[in-house]
């Protein structure tokens, strides 16, 4: 309110009336007489008598305002305005002439003199007081507009600081391990501020593939602060050996809980097990994802749920859509920011255009290529509106990190230790959780094992998912035959885990410390109604299921199925590396 | 940026009314429109009939709309939106939370 009062009229008038005036006049009885009017209106007037004198006078006291008598003797008039408009430089001072015969030549020089008025000699008092007011008002404006003009230069230094933090960020921090697979080929075409595109990508402990894709509301800061969180959570979770449905429950938490409602995530994010040959996917606002097979058939992964961050946290749904899919695959997903980008005619490349593209026939290897090319062709000099991202993923087996661990630390093992930890689960927890990120974390403080925690987690894992799926669930592997066979029984599983009433899993990690390593006895238990072991021959391991066993068989020192099927019995002897020892 | 709003007689009801683009520009009167309402509508109407576009902004527009009517329990519904808008609403699932029409 106060600004509002400073700027109408009556606080302009009143800054008129306390102005300083700088007087540059010969004559004496003239230079007298406008002072006094001057006063008398108000201002703060300064004398002086001579261009010198005036030009030093404005250099020491700054006025507001100058009023120059155009026939000076000695220094023109004339050459005083123009030396003091140069020394007022930026700021605006408004000077007005006074003389005898303003005649057309002479009101030139004055504008050319950088005058901003000039009066006929003497002027009335309500002339000269009249034109000192409406010129302080000039020059007031004039003030406050630079003023607002620095501010803004301010704000948008300050802006362009945030935006290049925002991109380091979005740089080192959240793209920091999506470079690492091969498989993953990336259009990034960031637009010239961050508008909240991420990717992230890393291998779980048993060699799934991770992968997101989202895209952030806001832009600048606002979306690299809502993505740094969710890229820490998406690496650590995925260290963990947590599975993308427990990573989008835990992202959508965190976000729910930090911002307000109007930021959110939408995302596409996928496990991918390469030797499976499966994904299961959450899509929550994106875009449809597709899964293009060699003869470019399309299988769209479409968005099911709300974006993350929006629901609350009890009414989040991590549903994920399960694909089976081959090696010769690839999986496009991409943000809004493509099918939105426009062309000189105002028209939007489109999701049509975009299938149109992917599904074409032709050499699946240059699918990317030629999308990049129809959208610069579509793009030519047009701005982009916002940032483009498209992620092409190609299925290959030989890519994912078979087991093998990637940076492991020195001490990373303890000496071995004499231990046993045992954990079970009724049906009501089974419903609610997952024990193997619990059991792999109690691996790592019991006795290390970092550089084992892989092949530990595969095996675990598949034990623990054959208890569940076979043992408690009593699922029929033969679901998995067929063209959506995987898919079945994925909705199967799922249907059947909701429902459970009974049933029971128990674990059991038993560890002997040897010479130089350790043997760790794994045994998994569920009380159904057990399995034909005969099924674990290599030869009845079918190309969709039955794999599982054979694999932990293959790491494992030895490996047994006790009690009717009902128990399994893995054993896994380790060796202290050099670099163990030491730190041990 | 355009956005009026109206009350019906009995102030049950508040109608939004969204035209042209509806971006983060329209940030400030889109709150204007339902927070300057001395006391908050049973139901909210969010007519998009003249909306252009709509950009992840205004979807976290009517979020914040959705959550000062009473979040779970607001009844808020989105009307006439033309085929552009309607899949953007779409492929984030906001039929899951407002009425759409």
């Amino acid at each position: 309110m106060s600004s509002q009062a400073h700027v109408s009229g009556a606080g302009l008038d009143a800054g008129a009336r306390s102005a300083r005036v700088l007087v540059v006049v010969a004559d004496a009885a003239e230079r007298e007489r406008t002072r006094v009017l001057l006063e008398q209106f108000g201002c703060k007037v300064a004398l002086a008598e001579s261009g010198e004198a005036g030009v030093a006078a404005f250099e020491r006291k700054r006025p507001d305002c100058v009023l120059i008598d155009a026939h000076l003797p000695e220094e023109s008039g004339l050459a005083a305005c123009a030396r003091i408009k140069q020394l007022a430089g930026e700021s605006f001072i408004p000077i007005l002439m006074v003389a005898a015969d303003p005649s057309g030549e002479l009101l030139v020089r004055c504008a050319q003199a950088g005058a901003d008025e000039c009066l006929r000699a003497p002027a009335p008092a309500e002339v000269l007081q009249a034109n000192v007011r409406a010129w302080r008002q000039i020059g007031e404006l004039h003030d406050r507009l630079m003023r607002q003009h620095e501010e803004l230069l301010a704000y948008r230094a300050a802006a362009r600081e945030e935006q290049r933090t925002a991109k380091a960020l979005m740089h080192h921090v959240i793209r920091r391990e999506s470079y690492c697979a091969a498989n993953l080929r990336m259009l990034e075409s960031p637009a010239e501020n961050y508008h909240g595109d991420i990717v992230l990508s890393a291998w779980g402990p048993a060699g799934r593939q991770h992968v997101l894709v989202g895209d952030f509301t806001g832009h600048g800061l606002q979306a690299a602060l809502g993505a740094l969180p969710a890229a820490d959570i998406f690496y650590s979770m995925t260290r963990s050996g947590f599975g993308v449905a427990d990573i989008v429950r835990e992202l959508n938490r965190r976000l729910h809980s930090l911002f307000p409602r109007n930021v959110f995530l939408c995302a596409c994010a996928m496990e991918i097990d390469h030797v499976a040959g499966t994904i299961g996917a959450w899509n929550g606002g994106l875009p449809p994802a597709f899964v293009r097979d060699e003869n470019g058939g399309l299988r769209p992964i479409e968005s099911q749920h709300l974006p993350l961050g929006v629901p609350a946290p009890r009414d989040f749904d991590d549903g994920l859509q399960f694909l089976r899919v081959q090696r010769t695959d690839r999986v496009y997903v991409y943000s809004d920011g493509l099918t939105e980008q426009l062309n000189s005619r105002g028209e939007a490349f489109e999701e049509e255009r975009l299938r149109a593209i992917l599904g074409g026939r032709g050499d699946a290897a240059l699918v990317f290529e030629r999308l990049e090319m129809a959208l610069s062709a579509h793009r030519r000099e047009q701005a982009q509106g916002d940032d483009i991202t498209l992620l092409e993923l190609r299925i290959d087996p030989s890519v994912a990190p078979r087991f093998v661990s990637v940076a492991q630390s020195a001490g990373a093992t303890r000496a071995p230790l004499r231990w046993s930890f045992e954990v079970r689960l009724d049906a009501a927890a089974l419903r609610e959780l997952d024990p193997r990120p619990l059991l792999l974390r109690a691996l790592h403080e019991l006795q290390g094992l970092d550089s084992h925690r892989d092949a530990l987690h595969m095996i675990l894992s598949e034990l623990y998912n054959n208890a569940l799926d076979h043992g408690v669930l009593k699922c029929d592997s033969s679901l998995k035959n067929g063209p959506d066979g995987f898919e079945a029984f994925q909705r199967e599983r799922q249907r059947r885990l909701e429902n459970l009433e009974r049933g029971s899993i128990w674990v059991r990690l038993d560890h002997e410390p040897e010479a130089d390593g350790g043997v760790l006895q794994i045994r998994v238990r569920d009380d159904g109604s057990g399995f034909d072991p005969a099924l674990l021959t290599p030869a009845a391991a079918s190309a969709t299921h039955g794999r599982g066993l054979a694999l932990v068989r293959a790491f494992c020192d030895s490996f047994d199925i006790a009690d009717g099927g009902r128990m399994a019995c893995a054993v896994y002897r380790w060796r202290q590396s050099e670099a163990d020892q030491r730190a041990a | 940026m355009n956005i009026t709003s109206e009350s019906s007689p009995n102030g049950d009801k508040l109608t939004i009314r969204v035209a042209g683009p509806f971006d983060f520009k329209c940030h400030a009167d889109f709150r204007r429109a339902y927070e300057s309402k001395a006391t908050p509508s049973r139901q909210i109407v969010v007519d998009l009939g003249d909306a252009e576009y709509i950009d992840s902004s205004a979807l976290g527009m009517l979020l914040l709309l959705r959550e000062h009517s009473g979040g779970a329990n607001a009844s808020v519904t989105i009307t006439n939106a033309r085929p552009a808008v309607a899949k953007i609403l779409r492929v984030a699932n906001f039929h899951q939370l407002f009425a759409l029409s």
